[in-house]
Order: C-alpha cells, then structure tokens, then sequence
C-alpha cells in the first residue's frame, strides 16, 4: 500500500476513535485538530510505506496534496471534529503539509538502507521535531 | 491507475463508516454529554439539583450558557487561552462567590498552561474568595503560563460578574504578562 493508503486508514481510524471516546467519555480532554497532528499521521503514513512496501512509489504531488485535503479536511468534518470554516483551512494546511513530508521524507529515504526499519523511524521523528520547531517560529512572529 | 484508485477507496470507506457511525451515535452522545454536564454541574454547585438553562442575552462574550438552580448558577464561559479556547463551568454562588471551577476543554502547553485543568494549589485560589481576580494581586499565576492564568482569571470574572452585575473590562488577554 502506498502513503496515501496508509493516511486514509490512520486519518480514518482517529477520527473514529475521536468519535468513540467523544460519544462514551465526554469529558475526556483529546488532542486538537492543529499542525501537530497533520504531521504525526503524514510522516505515520510515510513510515509506514517505507517498512511495508517492496519499492518505494513514484512520487505525485498533485494527488499528495489532493489525498492530504481529504483527509484532514474531509474526515474530520465527516465525524463532527471540525466545521466547515476549519474544515476549509484544514483541507488546505494538511494538503500543503502531506505534501511537503512526503517530499522530505522521500528525500531522505533515499539515502537510507533499503529495508531498515530504524532509520525510516528515527528520520520521521526528526522530521516531526523540525515541524514542531517550526511551527512555533512561525506562532511567535505571527 | 490503480496507485491512484486504492487510496480513494479507503477515502471512501472511511468517510461512510464515520458518516455512519455519527449518526447512529449521536443520540447516545447528546445522552452522555447532558449527563456529564448535569454531574459536573451538581459538583462545582454543592447542593445544586434540578439545573435550568437561561437564555443569555448580556455583552459579555466570554459567556456561552448559564445553569440556573436555587443554590446559584453554573455558568460556561469560553476565553482565548494561550494555544486555543479554554472552555470552562464556573459554580457562582448567589453572593457572587465561586463554588466550584472545572475546565472543560483547553489545548495549553502540556506541563505549563496544561496545569491549570488540575492544579488544586492554583484554582483553590478562587474559591470562597471574593468576585474579582486580577493575576498578580489576588491571584498567583501558574510557573510559565501567564496567559493562561489570566485567561482563567478573566473566565471567573465574567461568570463572578453575571450574578452580582458588575462590570467586566472584556478586553482581549494580555501576552507576556
């Protein structure tokens, strides 16, 4: 299965897990929908094709873009977790994000060893760190 | 062609099951969230029953429902906190003094603002405590999380204000201190 795939299922799976808890505990505190998030299922779905595919698939930023609105702007919305309003800039802040990870993440896979399963994790979670970094740079100015 | 068609198979997929699932969940979740409320309610207003919902009429924008019962009111609020909203059901007494203070929902800095949905040392603060409280005079702040103190502070404020009539500056939370 390819990224795109594996963000489907994991976008899907937390958001009904969301819709679980939500329903049967609803006064647990979850984590929000935020640039965090986008990030975590992003690299989550690379990792997971960099483990579980036998070659690694040619890369297409259109529909990266289009499969990352879906599934942060669509899913989300589907299962009560946002509005339409944030559903919208979802859409477009998690397209930009899937597609941007998947870039960067591709790049360095190149460079790894062909069936490492330790390199491909340690290299989404620095990627991750860097966008947490980031993000709270641009927070500060902004 | 299919690269492309499997993953817009599990789009679909995943999007009739939550379609699915919310609506076949959701008089269970109005049931749980009105039983939750009326739990939390009944604690943070000790000897509350039988709580009415009063429509809202007033300027302040930091108050989005107001629980009516004999003992008081609990009333929800909803401020700008440092990342996010900070959802709040402040217990007033009908002298105008807090009962009780439980945050709902909040999306702080995990370890600073975080603190503040169970920090029995920085919201005991406000209990029994008089109606106004500024951080810094009356009130001391959370290490690290300024912001968030005074957006609970000004939380209590407007829900302290509603019940004596008082006025409250609702003017936007101060960054930095």
């Amino acid at each position: 299965m390819n990224k795109n795939t594996w963000l489907m299922i994991l976008a899907g799976l937390a958001c009904l897990t969301r819709l679980l808890v939500k329903t049967f505990v609803p006064d647990l505190i979850l984590p929000g929908l935020d640039v965090a998030f986008v990030c975590a299922l992003s690299l989550a779905a690379c990792l997971l094709e960099a483990w579980f595919s036998r070659k690694e698939t040619r890369a297409c930023p259109v529909w990266d873009f289009v499969y990352g609105a879906l599934a942060f702007g669509v899913l989300p919305l589907a299962c009560g977790w946002s509005d339409p309003t944030l559903a919208a800039v979802l859409a477009v802040a998690g397209g930009v994000g899937h597609l941007i990870l998947s870039f960067l993440f591709g790049s360095l896979r190149q460079r790894l060893k062909p069936g490492s399963y330790a390199a491909p994790a340690a290299a989404a979670f620095l990627l991750f760190l860097a966008f947490q970094g980031f993000t709270g740079f641009i927070g500060y100015y902004l | 062609m299919k690269r492309h068609l499997i993953p817009a198979i599990a789009f679909v997929v995943a999007l009739c099951l939550l379609l699915s699932c919310s609506a076949i969940l959701a008089p269970t979740a109005r049931e749980n969230e009105q039983q939750t409320l009326n739990w939390l309610c009944s604690q943070i207003l000790p000897g509350g029953e039988n709580f009415t919902q009063e429509a809202y009429s007033g300027e302040d924008e930091n108050i989005v429902a107001v629980f009516k019962a004999d003992e008081g009111f609990v009333i929800q609020t909803r401020v700008q906190g440092y990342a996010d909203d900070i959802v709040a059901l402040v217990g007033v007494n009908t002298d105008g003094t807090i009962s009780g203070l439980v945050v709902q929902e909040m999306q702080e800095t995990l370890g600073l603002g975080m603190q503040a949905l169970s920090s029995v040392e920085f919201l005991s603060q406000f209990l029994f405590a008089g109606t106004s409280f500024t951080v810094g005079e009356n009130v001391d702040a959370l290490t690290g999380a300024t912001v968030t103190s005074k957006a609970i502070a000004k939380a209590v404020n407007s829900a302290s204000a509603y019940v004596t009539g008082a006025d409250v500056d609702s003017g936007a939370t101060q960054w930095g201190g």
